[in-house]
């Protein structure tokens, strides 16, 4: 009879999920899911808002990628205003979104994820955490807090606040940089980069040391999406979408990100809150893709700027074609970290930064609009529709880490599959299976909209309802 | 020290909750007001969540308060407490660790990474909603001022934090 092993919840990751893994009566895997058991519920709130509000309101459905939202929400912002957005302002938000996208990696990397490959994924769970890190490796897990507050600060000296800054506006941003900033910012950039470069050579060295979880983890065909900009450059805010398959052949191109409905559609399965987006042409399931850093680093010719493009030739050794193993979303992190920081520095001297040439004004000039941007965890898009009055009839987030949430599936599956043989569940094979959901670094609290945290507990359920064996985490 | 900049600033309120959940603003909304009472050498901060970095601004200051909503789901008796503070200790327990921190941790992180943390208290306000919504209940506002006033009274003389703690 088949029995079902419950992690509930994953840990080191932001919101609130489930896996259930189901076994045949030989105690093998069967199958596995990853459950969202936060609620999304939050575009009731939208509805007869002003448009120019939204920024705002989106960017508080989470605390962790505030940027993100107000990006991709003054983008639509723009397109119903049908401006077009000064130069500096433009380079402002993307400065802004370079932050924060080095902050949300750093975070991810250092905090969340190292503790399992520097302390082990068999180590106690008790220490294997950021403090275990910071016994061990005081230093690294030192760096990586100052490295995270780096991108902060930036956020904060253009937004006024780090989380939830309403600095960027439909029609452009609400502040420029002076020289201080400036100053400040070009000071940190040599410890950045370094810290960078030492957590790329330390993870380069342990990959061996974890061949069967990069092999295991989350390692299949799919296609891969993310923005490109021109001749195949690392985007991050404008470009076009390109979507390549596992050989990182070119399946689609030069797709504009605001008809983003014609070519992804999304499904719903009745075990999870969370939806599942696909490539349309390809159908649901067959059409499952990736986004993230993975998939930017599998869908770009170069990352534009010289230390990063060195790790990408090294990374591109990785796959043969795409790189397709999802163990290695944390060393296309830490390449990004330093392409932030590359393409940070290389801003600095433009005089664009302190301009005051910010905002361009209009009045509604069309009733629909989409906002795209490169979040940490993947492509966002904000689509909103309004009335002659500006106010919100109906608005879609597609979030990034929705359009993860089949292959966040197909991995738990995989990683089950390799290390569950029999009833005896050891702790790190469970937290393997968590550790590949970590690799995806999932928002759910964004992706659903949901509050803090409720008291859960692990189960393994016969199919006939008898609880063989609990877990509290 | 890591992080740590020159500070004359010796107390920190930090109020945080989500603002588009009903009365789980009552965090921040009670922080914007102790803001507007306090004296100057008081550090204010709100925030959607607690979040690491906010370990090196902790160990800059000597008394920390923590502000949040708490949900009961027990009907509130007329007279009882609507408000409960707790002293809180540094933990290192970082086993549940995700993006956000509990403050024990975040006082766990200030001592073992920047090696200072304050004495710090957390100030649980009962809320009564936390549906989705931008405006906090009519009880919670209410509470937002007695709490607030409260705080501001203690952080005119910090020998008083170190005997607060429990109902309110």
């Amino acid at each position: 009879m088949a029995k079902r092993i419950l992690i509930d919840p994953v840990t080191r990751i932001e919101g609130h999920a489930k896996i259930s893994i189901y076994l045949d009566d030989a105690d093998q895997v069967d199958h596995a899911r990853f459950h969202v058991t936060e609620f999304r519920g939050f575009e009731r709130m939208y509805e007869g808002r002003p448009f120019w509000e939204m920024p705002a309101i989106t960017a508080r459905v989470c605390g962790i990628c505030p940027v993100s939202h107000l990006l991709a929400s003054s983008r639509a912002g723009d397109e119903l205003l049908a401006v077009e957005v000064p130069l500096p302002a433009k380079k402002l938000r993307r400065l802004n979104n370079l932050a924060q996208i080095l902050q949300s990696h750093a975070l991810s990397f250092f905090h969340l994820s190292a503790p399992d490959f520097l302390l082990g994924f068999d180590s106690d769970p008790v220490r294997r955490n950021v403090f275990g890190l910071i016994a061990e490796h005081p230093e690294l897990a030192r760096s990586g807090i100052r490295l995270r507050q780096f991108g902060q600060e930036i956020i904060e000296r253009l937004g006024g606040k780090k989380i939830h800054p309403a600095w960027c506006v439909p029609g452009g941003v609400r502040s420029s940089l002076d020289d201080e900033d400036l100053r400040w910012i070009r000071d940190r950039i040599p410890e950045s980069r370094d810290v960078t470069v030492q957590a790329l050579e330390l993870f380069k060295g342990l990959v061996e040391k974890f061949r069967q979880e990069a092999q295991s983890f989350g390692n299949f065909p799919s296609l891969h999406m993310g923005l490109v900009g021109v001749g195949g450059l690392w985007e991050h805010g404008e470009g076009t979408v390109r979507f390549v398959d596992s050989e990182r052949k070119i399946v689609a191109d030069g797709l504009d990100p605001r008809k983003f409905f014609d070519y992804i559609g999304e499904a719903v399965e009745p075990w999870s809150y969370l939806k599942s987006p696909y490539y349309r042409p390809l159908g649901y399931r067959d059409g499952m893709y990736r986004v993230g850093p993975l998939a930017r680093l599998n869908v770009c010719d170069s990352m534009g700027t010289p230390l990063a493009n060195k790790e990408l030739d090294e990374f591109r050794q990785l796959g043969a074609g795409a790189v397709n193993a999802s163990f290695f979303f944390h060393q296309a992190r830490l390449i990004e970290v330093l392409a932030c920081v590359e393409r940070i520095e290389k801003m600095l001297d433009d005089p664009d930064l302190k301009s005051k040439d910010l905002r361009a004004d209009a009045g509604v000039n069309r009733l629909e609009g989409v906002g795209c941007s490169e979040a940490p965890r993947g492509t966002l898009f904000h689509h909103y529709q309004i009335d002659e009055n500006g106010l919100i009839r109906k608005a879609n987030l597609v979030i990034a880490t929705g359009q993860n949430n089949l292959a966040m599936n197909q991995t738990v599956t995989q990683i089950a599959r390799e290390y569950i043989s029999g009833p005896e569940i050891p702790e790190g094979v469970l937290n393997r299976i968590e550790a590949g959901i970590r690799a995806f670094d999932p928002c759910l609290s964004c992706s659903t909209h949901a509050i803090g945290q409720m008291p859960l507990h692990v189960e393994m359920v016969r199919s006939d309802g008898q609880i063989i064996d609990e877990r509290q985490r | 020290m890591i992080g740590v900049t020159s500070n004359p600033a010796k107390l920190l309120v930090i109020g945080y909750g989500n603002e588009w959940r009903s009365d789980d603003a009552l965090g921040p909304a009670v922080a914007r007001r102790v803001e507007s009472l306090a004296p100057p050498n008081v550090l204010v901060r709100t925030a959607h969540q607690l979040l690491p970095e906010f370990a090196a601004e902790l160990a800059t200051v000597e008394y920390a308060i923590f502000v949040d909503a708490c949900y009961e789901t027990e009907p509130l008796d007329p007279g009882s407490n609507a408000v409960m503070i707790a002293r809180l200790s540094p933990h290192t327990d970082g086993s549940r660790a995700t993006h956000f921190c509990h403050p024990s941790m975040l006082l766990g992180l200030a001592e073992v990474v920047f090696g200072h943390a304050p004495q710090a208290w957390l100030v649980s306000v009962r809320g009564e909603r936390f549906e989705h919504g931008d405006s906090l209940s009519p009880r919670a506002r209410e509470r937002v001022e007695v709490v607030a006033h409260q705080i501001t009274r203690l952080l005119h003389d910090s020998k008083n934090l170190s005997e607060i703690e429990g109902h309110q």
